[in-house]
């Protein structure tokens, strides 16, 4: 959910509805299997096909995403330590 | 803003944590026999026929990585309920340092894009609030070191990697597995760094993978027998409804885990999405796993790790 626009993402609702709701809801064991693999599913679609927003592009990046090992702003270094 | 208002999201994490840990500890610790047993076979050394480098020869059911038994055994020297409630606290405690490790490395992944810290921090509140419960539920109630270990070596893999730091992301990501022989599904998170420093991560962590697994394979070669250990495939798995049906895990079921989990994980890689890997190899765990998902570390006790 860090790094999204909403401050909680609606797919993080969706989790948070399906993996803890159904284990007080959901008392039948096969139905909470389906129900498990239908979000282990959704989840990997939505995770690897769905739409990002590259918040980076401003950051050199090798190639594909990849990391840099030269972060181009220093002066913000401070602010990371805040967590 | 003053220090502590900045840091007040760990303040109430912290709480959310120690209310959480009061209410299950009294009924915790599940599974913690097994990483104590196994703690104590470790030390033993040759001192037994089945300790030391014999464990999982003669101890298959003992389904952990010797680090995860290593930790243990630090706290095997205090009676068995305050060693458990000793490894509870600090297992609880290690949640909340991965929540903020997990907000340090998204803090340092989007250094220079304008991220409002503010906001990051109360997504960190709010991710921790979710993540707390189920932490507590593997960490406390189950006394699952080899997950807690395998994950909190996973967020430091990930911190890491987003300061570039080619040899500590080959070392974290060693002892993930380590710990937990199912961590190799984060193995891709190697590929995410630049290309030239795939060699130095890979070195660093195919050495201490192999220092500390070799050992086991080479003095007793029955260990490779712990692999084949299978347990009862339950009516919630989600491995029934992929058509399923043998009552015990199928011969082909772990090397299919790590399998799907790591091609999942290069093809998150290959597309730019690494933060993605850890949910993908837990997915791939639960997809094609014989226990339910109440038994399974969960996705949203994973997903911190690819909260970036």
């Amino acid at each position: 959910m860090i790094g999204q626009r909403r401050l909680v993402p609606w797919w993080s609702w969706i989790g948070l509805i399906t993996l803890y709701g159904t284990v007080f809801v959901v008392p039948h064991d096969a139905t909470r299997g389906l129900i498990g693999l239908a979000f282990v599913a959704v989840s990997t679609a939505y995770v690897l096909f769905g739409p990002v927003r590259d918040r980076r592009r401003r950051r050199s990046l090798s190639r594909g995403g990849r990391v840099s090992a030269s972060p181009a702003n220093v002066a913000g270094r401070e602010s990371c330590e805040k967590y | 803003m003053s220090a502590i208002s900045r840091r007040m999201h760990l303040v109430l994490l912290a709480a959310w944590t120690i209310l959480w840990f009061a209410v299950v500890q009294p009924h915790g610790g599940f599974s913690w026999h097994y990483l104590r047993t196994g703690g104590e076979l470790l030390y033993a050394g040759s001192g037994r026929a089945d300790g030391g480098l014999n464990l999982y020869a003669h101890h298959p059911e003992l389904q952990m990585g010797p680090v995860s038994f290593l930790a243990a055994g630090l706290f095997n020297p205090f009676p068995e309920p305050v060693g458990q409630f000793l490894a509870a606290g600090v297992m609880s405690l290690i949640g909340l340092i991965i929540l903020v490790v997990v907000g340090r490395s998204a803090a340092w992944h989007f250094l220079g894009t304008g991220t409002n810290h503010r906001r990051l921090r109360q997504r960190v509140l709010i991710a921790g609030l979710a993540f707390i419960p189920m932490w507590i539920e593997v960490a406390v109630r189950f006394g699952h070191l080899d997950d807690v270990l395998a994950l909190f070596f996973t967020a430091l893999a990930v911190r890491a990697l987003t300061r570039g730091n080619a040899a500590a992301t080959g070392i974290f990501l060693a002892l993930a597995m380590d710990s937990k022989p199912t961590a190799l599904a984060f193995l891709p998170l190697l590929l995410a760094l630049p290309r030239r420093q795939w060699l130095r991560a890979g070195l660093w962590c195919a050495g201490l993978v192999a220092l500390v697994w070799l050992p086991f394979l080479l003095h007793a070669p029955q260990s490779f027998a712990a692999a084949e250990f299978t347990i009862p495939n339950q009516p919630a798995s989600a491995l029934r409804w992929l058509g399923v049906d043998d009552s015990r895990t199928p011969p082909w079921d772990r090397p299919a885990q790590a399998a799907v989990g790591l091609a999942l994980g290069c093809v998150a890689v290959r597309r730019g999405r690494w933060p993605a890997v850890a949910l993908l190899g837990a997915n791939a765990r639960i997809a094609l796993d014989p226990a339910s998902t109440r038994t399974t570390p969960p996705p949203s006790c994973w997903a911190p790790c690819c909260g970036t």
